[in-house]
This record gives structure tokens, sequence and C-alpha cells, in this order.
């Protein structure tokens, strides 16, 4: 695309195999949607986001021993940097998803300008990002 | 293009198919779906024309001269990528705007083709790049 492997690595500031668990759940969680919209499956919303809420904790796992390891090997400063920005990715990823999810499921009468704004967020936060890595 | 140009690219594009989404969601514009997804379709001719411009620069001097530096059957797989989220994309809008009876699987088939070969692509990679 427009990236390579290594730019999208050091902009997004995840390594390849978060890349990958999202692809693989991104992937699951659209089977299961079109089981889903298709009726061949009649679950609730939950259970058919289940694969990225899976890939969130997954990844959330991920982070967690990558910055233990990280404050023991390179330090305090380096370690709070990662928690900090791998955090609010997910953090940020997993409100969007959850919001969405309550709306399907008619637990709540959110409009979608305020399910999207935890993205809108993102795409800022990236934006700075990029400027920094370039 | 520098990275800071083409992560500007991509910014402008997705915030503005997310905010057209959004109020097309909302109900507060009855636009057709492939207007609203008019941010992505310019986002895709871009890539696509970059795609191919390189391609045929590759095949002509034999080597990669841009920055980016891609092997040959990279490109190709980078525009077989292209081609079959543009697929997904038009099937989306098509459902959306005019076949409210076709079958979701045919909509998703290209989606998950991207996917799994792109997962499967990337399993190399995961223990190398950090």
């Amino acid at each position: 695309m427009l990236f390579t492997l290594s730019e999208t690595v050091q902009w997004l500031g995840m390594t390849v195999f978060e890349l990958w668990v999202h692809t693989v759940s991104l992937l699951l969680f659209t089977v299961f949607l079109t089981l889903k919209l298709q009726d061949v499956w009649p679950v609730t919303w939950w259970t058919i986001f289940a694969p990225l809420f899976t890939c969130d904790s997954l990844n959330g796992y991920f982070v967690s021993i990558v910055v233990i390891r990280l404050y023991l090997y390179q330090g305090f400063r380096v370690a709070a940097l990662r928690l900090f920005w791998s955090g609010l990715l997910l953090a940020l990823i997993f409100v969007f998803k959850m919001l969405l999810c309550k709306r399907l499921e008619g637990e709540a009468d959110i409009p979608c300008s305020i399910i999207m704004s935890p993205l809108f967020v993102l795409f800022q936060v990236l934006m700075i990002r990029a400027c920094q890595v370039s | 293009m520098a990275l800071v140009q083409r992560a500007s690219l991509t910014y402008v594009c997705i915030m503005a198919f997310l905010i057209l989404t959004a109020i097309r969601l909302d109900q507060r514009l009855e636009w057709n779906w492939f207007l609203v997804f008019i941010p992505l379709w310019v986002f895709d001719f871009v890539v696509v024309a970059l795609l191919v411009i390189k391609l045929i620069s590759h095949c002509r001097v034999g080597y990669d001269q841009s920055d980016m530096s891609l092997s040959l059957v990279n490109k190709v797989w980078l525009i077989c990528v292209m081609g079959l989220a543009l697929t997904f994309k038009i099937l989306l809008c098509v459902r959306l705007q005019y076949a409210a009876d076709m079958a979701h699987y045919w909509v998703f088939v290209p989606l998950w083709l991207m996917l799994g070969l792109s997962a499967v692509r990337l399993i190399p990679w995961t223990s190398k790049l950090r």
C-alpha cells in the first residue's frame, strides 16, 4: 500500500505480532458478523464482537510483557512511553467497540458521531505521532 | 512522498470518510453510499496509481528507484490486495444502496480473502520486525 511494513510498525508503535493478532481477529469477526447478518447464528452482538475483545486482551497481555522487559533492560522512561502509547491505542479502540456493541444491542441510544469519537481522537494522535516519527 | 505526506493523505481521507459515515448513519444526510465513500475512492486511486507507476518503472529500469524499495512480487501482491479491498468496498456500497436482498457473504468474500492472505503473509515477519 502506501507504507512499508517497517514504516507501519514505526508509525503505529505496534509490533508485527500485534498487527497479525488484529488481522486474524478482524477476519474472525467478519465471519461471525456475516453469520449473524444472514440469521445463520442468532447470538448477541457481544458474542459477535468476542474475537475483537479477545484481541484487545491478548494485545494487552503482550504489551504488559514487553513493558516489563523494557523496564528491566532499557529503563523506566522507555517502558513508561511504550505503556502510555499502547495503552492509549488499546483503550481508544476498546471504547469504540464497546459503544458500537451497546448501540447495536439496543442497550443505549448513542448517536454514531459519539460512537466514532474515540476513532477521531485515535487518528489525531496517530497524525501527531507521524510527525514525530518522520 | 515522505512518510508524513503519506500519513497526512491517509489521515485526511479516513477522517473525512468517518465523519461522512457518522453523519449518514445518524440520518442527517440522505447521500448515496457511493458519495459517502468518496474519500476512500480518492485514497484507493492515489495508492493504485502510485503502485502502477512504480511497477511500470520497475519493469522498465529493472530495479526499484523509490525509497520504499519493494520487489516486483511485493508490488504485484499489493495491487492484488488493493483490488480485493476495492471490490469489497464496491460490493458493500451496492449492498447498502441498491441490493438490500444480496447475501452478505458475497460482500465479505473479498475481505476474507484479503485478511486471510495478509495474515498468512505476516506470519514470517512476526518474529523479525519489532
